[in-house]
């Protein structure tokens, strides 16, 4: 299999360090010199930027976390004056304020290059032709995903989300090879496309490219099965540069970090402490050659794990595991790890459901019960029982093939679930031991 | 080939690099841009050994020479072409070539004239002017001879410091050609230089210096690209705030 860049994903690790130490240390000097929030954090805890003298040296510089970046809304983060920025993005603010990213013409660059690499890693060439099923907007799935197919010089599909007749109707008239989106959504084009009648066979797809959203082992093998593809894992978040921090190869033996460009290390996420290697703790990245908006220990709230052996592919990169759980909002329901985000995206695919939801967890003697409250549109709130309990029959269906679940559903009017202002209260956890809501 | 970590240097109680780091591999040419003061010319007396680092390392050919003299370091293989040009004015162009050699550690004194020779190719004009007086050559060509004698010296790193510092802009133009037909000799090369955008032009990578400390690096199209670059040279700050 193809490497996109050998110079920089083979090189030889102590060639690599030396250059992650200039990069860090251009990195620190930038932010010191032009974000008033890491002059103010370094100044609090006593360091100058060449208190760097080694990559080491990294450990003794506080966190960043995404409630600094909120406090830092909107642009307090960027290191250029805006003139420079030509791209912001910004993460969904469904706990709070959005996080705001910013983007130099560099820094597109850079992202084009580190996308392609984790594509080219996944299978995709200059002969595919790409179908991005990624929302289109401040999220930055489906752009990162197009500058590093277009820099391999696929042919790539800007489909964004949503439409699933259409999704179906461009694979086959474009006879689309690879996938791009999340592994949900693909599951969920499965799915239609047998009960179409339409087989796989029928398309010409190959590869699949998924991510942005935690998924299992089991989902890839059912992906894999209905698609007749290779699916792939891929690794990124807004705040670090989106898509394009780390992607699997066709070794699948975690995902390879980009190294030259992203200094991770794992941590306690209780005590913040630096954890031994193969240990599993929340991802922090230092990102080493962002231009607008410096990133120095950023906590992804990831959970995962580093392995630094060398990989068959030839690649020298540290690679991480697949990354299953978020330190904030996983609950554990009858065994089974659940995110609200992935009822969320489950409920955005069901017509006539609105986004706003609720799990209430409890006890009935030994057993946790759960139910998902959810608000129906007021134009297809179903007249008839018969409609109400299809509805909710339908919800289920989904949770049970999607993540294993079948809770009861409660289909509730328009606006009735409570709404508190900034954070929605997405679950209300009764059981008795349970930590919090 | 050549690879500096944090090096820390002073100048009495100024400290005028504060932890650079920066490395060149074989074949390349790497420049050092930044405004007067920044700390470039440091950095090339402290790669060759004439200003000690106070910590940090240099390692060159896979040895460590941060405390080596710097007669050892020339030795080794580096050589630097210091602003300034200092030539010995009273002797011919010739003589002053033929002292580079030894700068080497065991010269070939068979192989002299042929290297002369290859050398003159690549400056005719010296060629032209080989009889006469150092001191009467007009300042891109005493720049020229000053690059020439140290390539007398066989070295496997060249340091050039300012060569265009104090010349015309169409002889400037002219050096940068030389430097550009070394780059196609496989001439390694580390090159510190006011004029950016002529530097960035001949270049393979960059780093950006400010005030002692380096601030941004990248492969020359993409500095020549950068607004910040601009900034960097012309030595301009930001506003008060990010987005003015």
């Amino acid at each position: 299999m193809p490497v996109w860049s050998k110079r920089w994903e083979c090189m030889d690790r102590e060639e690599l360090q030396q250059v992650q130490l200039e990069r860090l240390q251009a990195t620190v000097n930038r932010a010191y010199k032009n974000v008033r929030f890491y002059h103010q954090q370094m100044d609090a805890a006593d360091l100058a930027p060449e208190d760097v003298q080694s990559l080491q040296d990294i450990r003794r510089f506080p966190f960043t976390t995404k409630d600094d970046m909120r406090e830092g809304y909107p642009y307090e983060m960027f290191a250029v004056p805006l003139r420079e920025i030509v791209r912001i993005h910004a993460s969904s603010g469904t706990t709070g304020q959005p996080t705001v990213c910013g983007y130099t013409k560099r820094d597109l660059q850079t992202w084009s290059e580190l996308v392609a690499r984790i594509m080219t890693a996944g299978g995709v060439t200059r002969n595919d032709v790409v179908q991005i099923f990624f929302g289109y907007g401040l999220f930055t799935g489906a752009f990162g995903h197009h500058y590093g197919a277009e820099e391999i010089g696929a042919s790539v599909i800007p489909a964004s989300a949503g439409g699933t007749q259409r999704q179906i109707q461009l694979m086959q008239d474009f006879r689309t090879t690879a996938l791009v989106g999340t592994p949900s959504y693909a599951l969920y084009i499965a799915e239609v496309l047998e009960e179409m009648g339409i087989h796989p066979d029928q398309l010409s797809l190959r590869v699949g490219l998924f991510g942005a959203e935690p998924w299992s082992e089991r989902m890839r093998e059912a992906i894999e099965n209905k698609l007749h593809i290779t699916a792939s894992d891929n690794y990124g978040l807004s705040e670090i540069i989106g898509p394009g921090v780390s992607g699997e190869c066709e070794h699948r033996n975690g995902m390879h970090i980009s190294e030259d460009h992203f200094l991770p290390e794992i941590i306690d996420p209780q005590t913040g402490e630096l954890l031994e290697p193969g240990q599993e703790g929340e991802l922090v990245i230092t990102a080493l050659t962002r231009e607008a908006m410096p990133m120095i220990r950023f906590r992804t709230r990831d959970l995962t794990t580093l392995d630094v052996e060398p990989c068959p592919c030839g690649r020298t990169t540290a690679r991480m595991a697949r990354v299953g759980q978020r330190t904030d909002d996983m609950i554990i329901y009858r065994g089974v790890n659940i995110y609200p985000s992935q009822v969320e995206a489950i409920l955005a695919e069901v017509e006539g459901t609105e986004p706003h939801f609720q799990i209430v967890l409890d006890r009935k003697g030994a057993l946790d019960e759960m139910e998902v409250q959810v608000e129906v549109s007021p134009e297809i709130f179903p007249d008839t029982m018969r409609k109400l309990v299809e509805m909710e029959e339908r919800i289920r269906s989904r949770l049970a093939a999607q993540i294993g679940i079948s809770p009861r559903i409660k289909l509730v009017e328009p606006k009735t679930l409570e709404r508190t202002s900034g954070k929605a209260q997405r679950v209300i956890d009764r059981r008795p031991d349970a930590e919090g809501g | 080939m050549l690879r500096v970590s944090s090096v820390i240097t002073y100048h009495g109680a100024v400290q005028a690099l504060k932890g650079v780091s920066l490395h060149v591999t074989q074949g390349e040419i790497v420049t050092i841009v930044g405004a007067n003061g920044a700390g470039k010319t440091t950095l090339l007396t402290t790669i060759s050994g004439l200003t000690p680092a106070a910590r940090g390392t240099v390692h060159f050919a896979d040895q460590e020479i941060t405390r080596w003299p710097s007669q050892r370091i020339v030795n080794a293989g580096i050589c630097q072409v210091p602003e300034g040009r200092q030539l010995f004015g009273e002797m011919s162009v010739d003589d002053n070539l033929t002292l580079g050699a030894y700068q080497r550690s065991r010269p070939d004194k068979r192989s002299l004239p042929a290297e002369l020779d290859a050398l003159f190719e690549l400056f005719p004009v010296l060629y032209e002017r080989r009889r006469q007086r150092a001191g009467t050559l007009s300042g891109g060509e005493q720049q020229m001879l000053g690059i020439a004698r140290a390539l007398m010296a066989a070295p496997k790193l060249l340091l050039l410091d300012e060569p265009s510092v104090g010349l015309a802009p169409r002889v400037a133009r002219d050096i940068f050609r030389v430097i550009a037909s070394l780059r196609k000799r496989g001439t390694t090369m580390l090159l510190v230089e006011q004029n950016a955008r002529a530097a960035l032009q001949v270049a393979d990578r960059g780093y950006v210096m400010e005030t002692g400390a380096i601030v941004l690096e990248g492969t020359a199209q993409e500095l020549l690209d950068d607004k910040e670059v601009q900034r960097a040279y012309l030595g301009k700050g930001y506003g008060q705030q990010p987005w003015e």
